[in-house]
């Protein structure tokens, strides 16, 4: 017999705007809100309340955690559904003469109406609650990642940046869910060997890695993937499977390219005369992703057809059941080889359901009901679970390594983005010594370290040399360093001359807002 | 970058964007020519970064994908002054891949000033060591090489011949001959790039084995291009 242990990591990074009316990036967070976080959830409940038996692992990443319970984004987050009800409304009024057009028009509206109602009545504008509650269930076990999703590779040379990364994230989790995380998700899988002191330091279990970062560990890995790796001190290193990963993952070779299934490129926002979307833009002449979109991925090339979910759902049942059979095939053949039962670890970014592929809560559904219904030769597990079953495994020190472009850290640091490095690393030295020089403070001053640290941490979140790498969103992203930067190094000085300008102080601070219970002096071990 | 909002924007600074991006303007000056030329680059730019992408890359940046092309200015980031650099000596160095690395480094006021003289005879190098430089500080012929730079660069990528090895940066100043080290850089071990192999098992062995059988492909290999060593405009 072997398991099967399903990892979604949910992450995006802290935006959140008071100063301004609407602002554009954070529409990430409410489209997440909307195609991802609210489907998934709305599936393990329903799973849960129908006596399905599965079990899946969420690393639920603190600053997104930290924007759930942010009472400003949960207030824009009900505006924007009620925007994205009016555009629905006005979209079935256009295309009233085209049926097939007008049937998705609908469909989307049911879908907004459905969020809109599901955020505020089920969720009480907070899905913090409802995670919490699925972890006590037992269906679910919550991790955490690092406090603003730094690339730790990077970091290396400032342990207490590390340190400080790990530590704020646990404590942050611990007020999320009022309890401890079980494990710990490593940003973009980012490892570098020594990683595991910090994780160890904090009483974290476990963490996971891309499949090479286990297949080059500095001894050969008996098991392959297919069995964790306990690092020197007794951490637990999980290796991701690469044969599932690619039918779920890749869009050329994987599910989510099905010709059939939704098209994330195309949108009414593109398509559709710029008079006609004016109310719903943010901004005049700048054309934005609605959401709504009409059309199949359909195949290479600008013309597409239009989306026919009756052909997706039925696609998605042969997919959803050749993932199993072939996981069930998989077990099997490695059973054979080992000697204990494999444990095959499938990690995704959560946004991949539901935002860049439509059907993936579905397909998700159907999977894990598949899953549980029962096979002799596969299980579903958690990593927590078949560590407890499985307490003796192979001890050698993984890889440097992360799941980016060519696997190691080559997306973080790089032409684009490796100007911020000098600054980060920088002001992680000036962290410790603010924490050093005032060990002791209370008030004001201690405001002003914590403040600080916040926008310290927030200066090393992985998004922004990642946007600044893919190029979309770059302004954005320069801007988002180069602020939090400059707000350190000018609390810093100020610290210094002790002499803080309090109405500029007072703004970054009500801004900048996350982690109300941050402790500046974390960073010191 | 929209086709509107670069309909909208005086026809001078359309030009200067489309020269920038690479076009001849030759004395004509057609809106509707320069238009489609940068929005046929950015289209293509988008399609090359999507190319080099991994999967786990491009569902990542789809979460940020919501305008079509560049995104708008978010605000002027001069109100954000940051240090050109900091009045310290500090040599960093950084993994990249199992045979690249990057450093960046710092010098304070007087040191900066030695290597700014203009003399034929005075040389800066990096000079790469392999494993770690004796508290002592000689350097040691054996096992480094010297990468020659100029007194205003404060950053490089530099080329490491063996993965799954340790090296250390020393930033040198040569005057006729005499080297004098102005700082000393934290040493990096590079990642490995292959599997161990199994001595007790055969190849074909090996090939049998249904706990390494994987599309090599798939797994991640070194990157064997040249970084680009650019300091992007307006990102610093």
């Amino acid at each position: 017999m072997g398991y099967l242990a399903l990892i979604m990591h949910w992450h995006l990074p802290y935006v959140r705007h008071p100063e301004y009316p609407r602002f554009l990036e954070e529409d990430w967070y409410f489209e997440a809100m909307s195609e991802t976080y609210i489907p998934l959830l709305t599936v393990f409940e329903r799973l849960y309340s129908e006596g399905v038996a599965y079990r899946i692992t969420l690393s639920i990443s603190p600053t997104l955690a930290e924007m759930f319970r942010d009472e400003l984004l949960q207030s824009r987050y009900l505006a924007y559904v009620d925007r994205m009800i009016e555009l629905c409304t006005l979209e079935i009024r256009r295309t009233r003469d085209e049926p097939q057009t007008n049937a998705l028009a609908r469909m989307y509206l049911e879908r907004y109406r459905g969020c809109g109602r599901a955020f505020r009545e089920r969720y009480q504008c907070n899905p913090l609650g409802a995670l919490a509650r699925l972890q006590k269930n037992g269906v679910v076990d919550l991790i955490c990642s690092a406090a603003t999703h730094c690339f730790l590779p990077n970091f290396e040379v400032v342990p207490q940046a590390v340190r400080a990364q790990v530590a704020v994230a646990v404590q942050a989790h611990l007020r999320n869910f009022g309890a401890y995380p079980k494990g710990f998700w490593l940003p973009e899988c980012g490892y570098f060997p020594g990683v595991e002191e910090y994780l160890k330091e904090q009483s974290l279990p476990y963490f996971f890695l891309e499949t090479h970062g286990i297949l080059y560990a500095d001894e050969r890995p008996r098991r392959g993937v297919y069995a964790p790796l306990y690092c020197p001190n007794r951490v637990a290193a999980f290796g991701r499977d690469p044969e599932s990963a690619r039918l779920v993952w890749s869009s050329r070779d994987g599910y989510p390219g099905d010709p059939v299934y939704r098209d994330f490129y195309r949108d009414i926002g593109y398509d559709l005369p710029l008079p006609y979307l004016r109310t719903f833009l943010p901004d005049e002449g700048v054309r934005v992703s609605t959401g709504i979109k009409y059309h199949a991925v359909t195949g290479a090339g600008d013309r597409k057809l239009l989306y026919n979910p009756a052909a997706a759902a039925k696609k998605l049942v042969e997919h959803a059941n050749h993932f199993v059979a072939s996981r069930i095939n998989q077990a099997i053949r490695l059973t054979m080889a080992m000697d204990q039962p494999p444990l095959i670890v499938c990690p995704f970014d959560a946004e991949l359901f539901g935002h860049w592929w439509f059907e993936g809560p579905e397909w998700l559904e159907m999977v894990l009901r598949g899953l549980a219904e029962g096979s002799e030769a596969l299980r579903l597990t958690t990593p927590g679970q078949y560590l407890s079953a499985y307490p003796e495994q192979q001890v050698a020190r993984p890889c440097f390594s992360s799941w980016g472009n060519k696997g190691y850290a080559e997306v973080w640091l790089e032409g684009s983005n490796d100007w911020i490095y000098r600054h980060l690393h920088q002001q992680a030295f000036r962290m410790r010594e603010l924490a050093e020089r005032f060990p002791k403070e209370k008030g004001m001053r201690k405001r002003a370290l914590d403040q600080a640290f916040r926008e310290m941490l927030l200066a090393e979140a992985s998004d922004w040399a990642f946007i600044m790498k893919t190029g979309t969103m770059v302004p954005y992203a320069v801007r988002r360093s180069k602020e939090h930067i400059y707000n350190f190094s000018r609390i810093y000085d100020s610290l210094m001359a002790n002499n803080m300008p309090q109405e500029w102080f007072a703004q970054v601070e009500s801004r900048n807002n996350l982690f109300a219970e941050i402790d500046y002096r974390c960073c010191v071990a | 970058m929209t086709r509107e909002s670069l309909q909208s924007i005086p026809l001078e600074e359309l030009a200067a964007r489309a020269r920038s991006e690479g076009y001849d303007l030759n004395g004509s000056v057609d809106r509707a020519a320069l238009t489609e030329f940068i929005l046929e680059t950015l289209t293509e730019r988008a399609r090359e970064r999507q190319e080099e992408n991994s999967s786990s890359v491009r569902v990542e940046g789809s979460k940020y994908e919501i305008v079509e092309g560049e995104c708008p200015e978010s605000v002027n980031t001069d109100r954000f002054p940051i240090p050109e650099r900091y009045d310290r000596t500090k040599i960093v160095f950084m993994v990249r891949d199992p045979h690249w690395a990057f450093a960046y480094w710092d010098l304070e006021e007087k040191a900066r000033e030695k290597t700014q003289v203009d003399e034929e005879s005075r040389q800066l190098v990096l000079r790469v060591h392999e494993g770690e430089i004796p508290y002592s500080g000689k350097s040691e012929d054996r096992n480094s090489f010297d990468i020659p730079i100029q007194p205003g660069d404060s950053r490089w990528y530099i080329y490491l011949p063996e993965p799954n090895r340790s090296y250390t940066l020393e930033l040198v100043l040569i005057i006729d001959d005499k080297n004098t080290r102005l700082a000393v850089s934290n040493t990096i071990r590079t990642p490995r790039d292959s599997l161990i192999p199994n001595a007790a098992e055969s190849h074909l062995e090996a090939s049998l084995n249904p706990l390494f059988d994987f599309d090599e492909s798939y797994l991640a290999g070194s990157s064997g291009d040249i970084p680009q060593r650019i300091l992007a405009a307006g990102s610093e």
